[in-house]
């Protein structure tokens, strides 16, 4: 499978400026060097708790964030920052890379009826002219499941479900390639959760998509992605095929993470790794492994030097001293 | 089985929204009890009315437009529902406490973290000023908080969500309440902590010999933390059991469905990703609710007399009870 | 459903229902007025109080002060409404861009902003309309550019706030270009405080346009208008109180009446912007 998108030590530093004249005097290290690939018709998953990177990495590969650091290659041209580009080419791009948003309560422009914001792209593309454009998105709407009766309807007159598949509408509307979903289901009703989950990936089937699934939920993670990233305070710790990683994870981090979830079953009263401390945040990463202060199996050369990401066998990547 | 007399003991309650809307039959004749030693999950999803009946216990309804119309809430026999306001406030606190899911804006950002628990004191021990201090401080220790009398001295902003979350249980068991209830008490935070959280639950629960009753929507939660579980649906209960009951011999198709549908880790098998089985339909809008069963259009077993007929709720003893057509 | 919300908004009904009057009085004076505001002046009927035949009363030089009264409201509302409608311009895409576009254009507008701020409004459109001269054109001129500050500024805030929801993350990502954004996606949803401080603007220019005019730099007679006619009487005010008590009665429930709206609107349309499921 042709590579899609790739990513090559992604940097995204936020300026905390201080001070009358804006000197800036500190950096929040949102993302600091992840290299990530997307094959044709995979999903890769990324997973994390608060103040990981991961929305920021999904937001910076689409240029909605500046990336200030390292390479991000669309079929192999280089799109960082849209650089060099002319509005012809972004658009291009544009139409290719869409972005599915957690909130289905602030993704969706309240002034706008459903019918006029999947119009929208279509006009700015100039795709599906005259009364195409309708046929369309009365299709895109019973794709996702709503009633196209329903296209000249606002936001707010929907469940927050229906407002996802509204979202799900919009990123398809002009048939991209690449979808980068931030946590599409968080924000819904357990029962809904489902319904979606399986929306996408029909979806995927059907146009042949490529997803980037980002979540804080591993259960989500687990059922839909074919390979996983585990990001911790702005790199990635490991990285592998789901089942190596959910089998047999690597990273102390990632052995917590897993261990943190209650299972939904009551004889299994599990016991979960305990970590030390808090997430800690991103403006100061402790020194060499970020990890080190809460981790269980710290050694003294964890405090001074920082991990590199390397290849345990089979494709299954991870950055620990232990290893 | 637990023994005893139940603790706290609601029955029938009903607390009915009055809006701009209409009228929202938020809890629908609700009844369950809670004793001693015992945890008791109420599960639910939005709309189901699960935070409205904590709310109402609590006697914290925002009314208007909330008003608590029939029922009785007793604790240790006495109807809560009569007290008046002062009583309430004697309650509140120290007999009964709630932690909420939102540490940041459930704490005055304008106060130390140290005063907020001793006002707990102040108000229901009636102790003196540096009295109720030494007290914070020693509950924050209770709570694993490090550095607890450097850490009483700070502002809400100053700590993370979880050790915000674990100051609010420091605030709810100061007082040693009867009953702890916690409305999502971990829905905001980051999974890790999440178990840190509700592993110190578990222990305080041990330590403190109180009954929760925990609100939430996570299944995994549930089975974790539950001895009792109680299922609401729309306004109604529509199943209750032990918690091993419940995931293991679900009764309700709501109960049912929703566990089916959540995908669990560790379930992969196959390469190819798997469709989960999904529940047809929307939570149903509160302001137009059917005559006969809430779950009707979207329940898999649904028969045609659910659609008009009302449902009551059935005993099928050892404390378990379903709200549905296929069982009388 | 729309009814039952006019219903409970008396704040709403009772201003629109004031300025509509207002509005008919101006557009259609000629029928409604008794006399001609200017040339019906006999000074045999002069300082008359007000009466059968002059309801108003009539004032020094004879005219019927009722006539000029409905008259002034065409100098007033429109002194109002131009004037505000150029605030708001100006204010809008000045608040617009700074919110949007950030960095030394948001300094720069917010230092203007500040300074605009800290003179006393009246003073500044003083200092125009000396520059200017005396009349009604640029009246319009030294009040359109005196009070956009307050626009410009909520504006901002209201960009600021709505440029990192995900809907206008979500038109970027579909390609939009940033003025469309702007003008397309974020403008429509923060309308709401725009209009609300739009309608206190108009009272407030209807203020200061009468303030202009009684220090004698506003309209020149014999034109009717509100604050003219309150200068011109002053020193008689309690000799002659009606020519004065009419036309300030104008202005104040032409004020109330803008007040009243614009506190309706807020409330209309801040929940409605903000509604959930």
């Amino acid at each position: 499978m042709e590579t899609l998108l790739k990513v090559e030590d992604l940097k995204v530093h936020f300026p905390v400026s201080k001070g009358l004249l804006s000197r800036k005097s500190a950096y929040v290290h949102a993302v600091d060097g992840i290299s990530m690939q997307l094959d044709g018709g995979e999903t890769v998953g990324i997973v994390g708790e608060s103040g990981c990177g991961k929305t920021t990495a999904g937001m910076a590969m689409l240029n909605l964030v500046h990336a200030t650091g390292g390479r991000i290659l669309y079929r192999g041209r280089d799109i960082t920052r849209f650089e060099g580009m002319s509005r012809q080419e972004i658009l291009a791009l544009r139409k290719n890379l869409q972005i599915i948003f957690q909130d289905p309560y602030s993704s969706l422009n309240p002034r706008m009826t459903l019918r006029q914001m999947l119009a929208l792209p279509m006009h700015v593309h100039n795709l599906y002219p005259g009364k195409e454009r309708d046929e369309r998105i009365d299709y895109l709407l019973a794709k996702v499941g709503l009633s196209p009766e329903q296209a000249n309807r606002y936001p707010h007159e929907f469940s927050g479900g229906q407002r996802q598949r509204i979202g799900i509408a919009r990123a398809l509307a002009m048939d991209p390639e690449v979808i980068i979903g931030d946590e599409p289901v968080s924000a819904l009703d357990v029962s809904i959760q489902a319904q979606i989950i399986n929306l996408l990936m029909d979806l995927q089937d059907e146009f042949d998509l490529s997803y980037i699934i980002i979540s804080h939920d591993l259960a989500v993670v687990e059922h839909v992605s074919d390979r996983i990233l585990v990001m911790y305070l702005g790199k990635v710790v490991e990285s592998a095929r789901y089942s190596d990683l959910y089998g047999k994870p690597l990273h102390p981090y990632t052995q917590a993470l897993l261990s943190a979830v209650p299972p939904p079953d009551p004889r299994r009263q599990h016991q979960s790794i305990q970590l030390e401390g808090d997430v800690p945040s991103p403006v100061n990463p402790p020194p060499g492994c970020a990890f080190h202060p809460r981790c269980v199996h710290c050694m003294e050369i964890c405090s001074r030097e920082t991990p590199e990401l390397k290849d345990m066998g089979n494709g299954h990547l991870a950055a620990c001293h232990l290893l | 089985m637990p023994d005893g007399t139940p603790l706290l003991s609601v029955q029938n309650l009903k607390t009915y929204f009055y809006t701009f809307d209409g009228v929202a039959p938020s809890v629908d004749d609700v009844s369950f009890e809670l004793r001693r030693g015992e945890t008791l999950c109420i599960v639910g999803e939005s709309g189901s009315g699960k935070s409205v009946t904590a709310l109402s216990i609590m006697g914290l309804l925002p009314s208007p437009p909330g008003k608590v119309l029939d029922g009785s809430i007793r604790l240790q026999g006495a109807n809560l529902l009569e007290y008046s306001e002062a009583q309430m406030s004697d309650v509140r606190g120290n007999r009964i406490s709630m932690i909420f899911q939102e540490p940041m804006t459930s704490l005055n950002p304008l106060f130390k973290v140290g005063d907020q628990i001793s006002e707990s004191f102040i108000r229901h021990k009636k102790i003196g000023k540096k009295e109720a201090w030494e007290a914070s401080v020693e509950m924050l220790n209770k709570v694993q908080i490090p550095s607890p009398a450097r850490r009483a001295r700070e502002y809400p902003h100053q700590m993370s969500g979880g050790m915000r979350q674990r100051v609010m249980i420091a605030m709810a068991l100061a007082c040693d309440p009867e009953i702890l209830i916690a409305d999502e008490p971990t829905t905001a935070l980051d999974v890790t902590i999440q178990a840190q959280v509700l592993d110190l639950m578990r222990e305080l629960k041990a330590n403190f010999d109180a009954a929760v009753m925990l609100i939430t929507h996570d299944l995994g939660v549930v089975a974790q933390m539950a001895s009792w579980v109680v299922v609401m649906y729309a306004g109604k209960v529509v199943e209750t059991g032990s918690v091993l009951d419940i995931f293991e011999d679900p009764k309700h198709p709501y109960t049912e469905a929703l566990l089916q549908s959540i995908p669990r880790m560790g379930r992969r098998k196959a390469d190819r990703r798997v469709r989960l089985q999904e529940i047809q339909g929307m939570v149903p809008n509160l302001y137009g609710l059917p005559r006969g069963c809430s779950f009707y259009n979207r329940c898999a077993k649904a028969m045609a007399s659910c659609k008009e007929t009302p449902v009551n709720l059935t005993d099928l003893g050892k404390e378990r009870q379903v709200r549905c057509l296929l069982y009388g | 459903m729309l009814a039952k919300k006019l219903r409970r908004r008396t704040n709403l009904v009772a201003g629109t229902l004031i300025v509509v009057f207002m509005v008919l009085l101006a557009v259609c004076a000629p029928l409604l007025a008794p006399y001609h505001p200017i040339d019906d002046a006999d000074l045999m009927v002069s300082e008359e109080p007000p009466g059968v035949e002059h309801w108003f009363g009539t004032d020094s030089q004879g005219r019927d002060v009722l006539s000029r009264v409905i008259y002034g409201a065409r100098i007033s509302l429109s002194v109002g409404l131009i004037s505000q409608a150029m605030n708001s311009i100006i204010g809008i895409i000045l608040g617009l861009t700074a919110g949007y576009f950030g960095r030394w254009w948001d300094d720069m507008v917010m230092g203007l902003t500040n300074i605009m701020l800290s003179i006393p409004s009246v003073v500044f459109a003083l200092a125009i309309m000396a520059v200017l001269g005396p009349g009604l054109i640029n009246v319009f001129i030294a009040l359109g550019l005196t009070n956009w500050s307050y626009t410009c500024r909520i504006t901002r805030s209201q960009v600021l706030f709505t440029r990192d929801l995900n809907y206008v993350k979500a038109a970027e990502a579909i390609g939009l270009s940033r003025a469309r954004i702007m003008f397309t996606q974020i403008l429509p949803n923060i309308v709401g405080p725009i209009l609300v401080i739009a309608t206190l603007g108009v009272a407030g220019a209807i203020l200061m346009e009468a303030a202009l005019s009684f220090l004698g730099l506003g309209t020149q007679p014999p034109t009717p208008s509100w604050g003219g006619m309150l200068a011109k009487a002053r020193e008689q005010l309690f000799i002659t109180p009606w020519i004065s008590i009419f036309p300030g009665l104008a202005i104040f429930v032409t004020v109330l009446g803008l007040n009243l709206l614009g506190d309706g609107l807020r409330d209309i349309l801040d929940p409605h912007s903000m509604s959930k499921q």
